[in-house]
């Protein structure tokens, strides 16, 4: 079983990566649009639109790889000090939480964008952009967060836990 | 009004209040919270509808690309070290005075807060740099560790910032006026973060070695060393001074300062290898701030039904206080929220709740977000969570972390000293921006 979690969870981080190139594409997206602008009066046609798309990748690609890292915060200060059971009991509950919140939140948001292909939904620039890929990538994100959730609760119950956790201060950190 | 109007909100902030408890992560408890709430107050296929879509909604925004810009940029200019050019600079400057290695610490760290947004970077940076040097030279690890922890916290005040962007999005208060009314109290900061460390080492000299017999550097040196901050001053230039001018919209701006930042670091040693970290970083930080800024989305909807907010607002404006009074009755509980929560998640976590109040009252949303801002610096470098302190002390294994809080004291009351000016003469944070 194990192996197969850490291929899963392999998977999961190297799109969690991959999702962080985003960035660098919107930095050059949106410089060449000021400079094209500013200095050969061209401005970069759906310039908004895709670094809007590449935003909705950055975030829900890399949310099962953030999950994975432990960057989503918690409280402990209430249960930490409690018995072991029961901080056990606590942490099963609190994956099955955010299971059911994250499948909930996957399936009404696969459902818009179903529909959104459908309908052909389109932004209202001067090209019609279509904004259907950004929802489905959204639905993606939010089904791989919650295969994470899996992988968390089956490494709960094989009692092979991570190692990694939230006191892990980096530079990337909240403030 | 009753206390029976209040019962929907607080049962769901009591909901909130217990799942947090349950160490369920934050941006998941506020979602959980806020679901309840909208199912209970509106038909199933409007909340469907909403949780189909809202989670889109609160992501794709052009101006929201400006949060993973700016952290990129932080991340680069990290990695290129440009906080480095800076305190040498404070050194040559300032490095005569009383404590003058600290002085040119906080020199140091609000010259890299204009280019960084985030106080752990500026803390983390400026430890690498300017701790040894202190240490080596004999400044006690309480000074030391205690002014870069504080500097630390310039980043997040001084603009960009971090903390207020996030504020901005869950606020719908201007970006460019919170970034033009920070800057003079950041500076101000800074000052009178210098004014303390001289007055602190004059009362007690053996907190830094005395500067009798050393030779003062040359004004050629002085300005040798301005000089080669130059990459920090193109940046600021780029960014903020764009900002500042009116020239750019901050998402353009930040574009532009990720940009050159990278060809900063593109132009040192490990290129490769400092970028894709910087990409990950970026990706993973911006992954879990929009979580929850998509989970306090749907707490302050589910609680917006049951109208707390507005009621609670009319309460607070029917009890005849003066402005001054409310706004700190509402400030002093982040003093205490800070000390279990990291200052992101406290402001997304209250915002829904104290906002309407703030505006109800007629006080200036950007001036708040300041003060708020503000009680986020006091809680980064205060225990149990002061999350400067950790990271100062992370760099410096011989200075107990008894001493880095005991360094970071004198900074605190500086900070509820600036807290209480900025209160007192509003002026020195809104002479540039109508609110």
């Amino acid at each position: 079983m194990l192996p197969l979690i850490e291929a899963v969870e392999w998977l999961l981080s190297r799109l969690g990566v991959l999702s962080g190139f985003a960035t660098l594409l919107v930095t050059l997206i949106v410089v060449t649009d000021v400079a094209g602008r500013s200095i050969f009066n061209a401005p970069l046609h759906s310039a908004t639109e895709v670094s809007e798309l590449l935003l909705v990748a950055l975030v829900f690609l890399g949310l099962a790889g953030a999950q994975q890292k432990r960057q989503n915060y918690a409280i402990d200060v209430a249960t930490r000090h409690l018995p072991m059971p029961l901080q056990n009991i606590l942490e099963a509950f609190g994956y099955l939480f955010c299971l059911v919140l994250t499948v909930g939140l996957a399936w009404f948001s696969t459902k818009q964008a179903l529909s959104s292909y459908d309908r052909g939904e389109a932004g209202f620039g001067i090209i019609a952009f279509p904004i259907w890929p950004a929802r489905f990538i959204l639905a993606l994100g939010l089904w791989l967060l919650s295969v994470q959730f899996v992988c968390d609760i089956l490494r709960f119950l094989t009692g092979n836990q991570r190692a990694t956790g939230p006191d892990d201060a980096t530079i990337g950190s909240h403030e | 009004m009753s206390l029976h109007d209040f019962l929907p909100g607080l049962s769901i902030m009591g909901l909130l209040l217990v799942l947090l408890v349950l160490r369920i992560p934050i941006a998941f408890a506020l979602a959980g919270a806020g679901v309840v709430g909208l199912a209970q107050a509106r038909p199933w296929p409007a909340v469907e509808y909403l949780l189909s879509t809202f989670a889109y909604g609160a992501t794709a925004n052009f101006a929201y690309v400006v949060l993973p810009l700016f952290l990129f940029m932080g991340h680069m200019a990290f990695s290129a070290g440009l906080s480095k050019s800076a305190f040498e600079a404070g050194q040559m400057w300032l490095g005569r005075i009383p404590g003058g290695l600290a002085a040119a610490t906080v020199f140091g760290c609000a010259a890299f807060s204009t280019i960084c947004g985030s106080s752990v970077a500026t803390a983390s940076t400026m430890s690498r740099v300017a701790l040894p040097e202190m240490l080596r030279q004999g400044y006690m690890g309480r000074l030391a560790a205690g002014c870069i922890a504080a500097g630390g916290t310039l980043g997040v005040l001084i603009p960009p910032s971090g903390v207020l962007v996030v504020y901005a999005i869950m606020t719908d208060v201007s970006l460019v006026k919170l970034f033009v009314a920070a800057f003079v109290p950041g500076v101000m900061t800074a000052l009178i973060y210098i004014a303390g460390i001289y007055l602190w080492v004059k009362l007690k000299p053996e907190l830094a070695p005395s500067q009798e017999g050393k030779i003062p550097p040359t004004w050629g040196e002085r300005f040798r060393a301005l000089a080669n901050t130059w990459e920090l001053l193109i940046l600021f230039v780029a960014v903020m001074g764009t900002i500042y001018l009116g020239v750019a919209t901050p998402t353009e701006a930040a574009a532009m300062g990720a940009f050159f930042s990278l060809i900063a670091v593109l132009r040192r040693p490990n290129r490769l290898e400092n970028v894709l970290i910087g990409l990950r970083e970026t990706a993973t930080a911006t992954c879990s701030i929009f979580a929850l800024v998509i989970g306090a989305g749907l707490f302050s909807l589910g609680l917006a039904t049951t109208q707390f907010p507005t009621k609670l607002a009319e309460l607070v404006t029917g009890l005849d206080w003066s402005q001054t009074s409310t706004i700190l009755v509402i400030l002093i509980p982040y003093l205490i929220l800070g000390c279990f929560v990291d200052g992101l998640s406290m402001i997304l976590i209250t915002m829904p709740i104290v906002f309407p109040i703030v505006t109800k009252i007629g006080f200036s949303g950007v001036l708040f977000g300041l003060l708020v801002t503000k009680m986020v610096e006091i809680g980064a470098i205060t225990p149990p969570v002061g999350l400067n302190a950790f990271v100062v002390k992370s760099m410096a294994p011989t200075v107990p972390l008894s001493e880095v809080f005991k360094g970071c004291l004198p900074f605190v009351l500086m900070e509820l000293l600036i807290v209480a000016l900025m209160i007192a003469f509003p002026q020195i944070s809104l002479f540039l921006v109508s609110d």
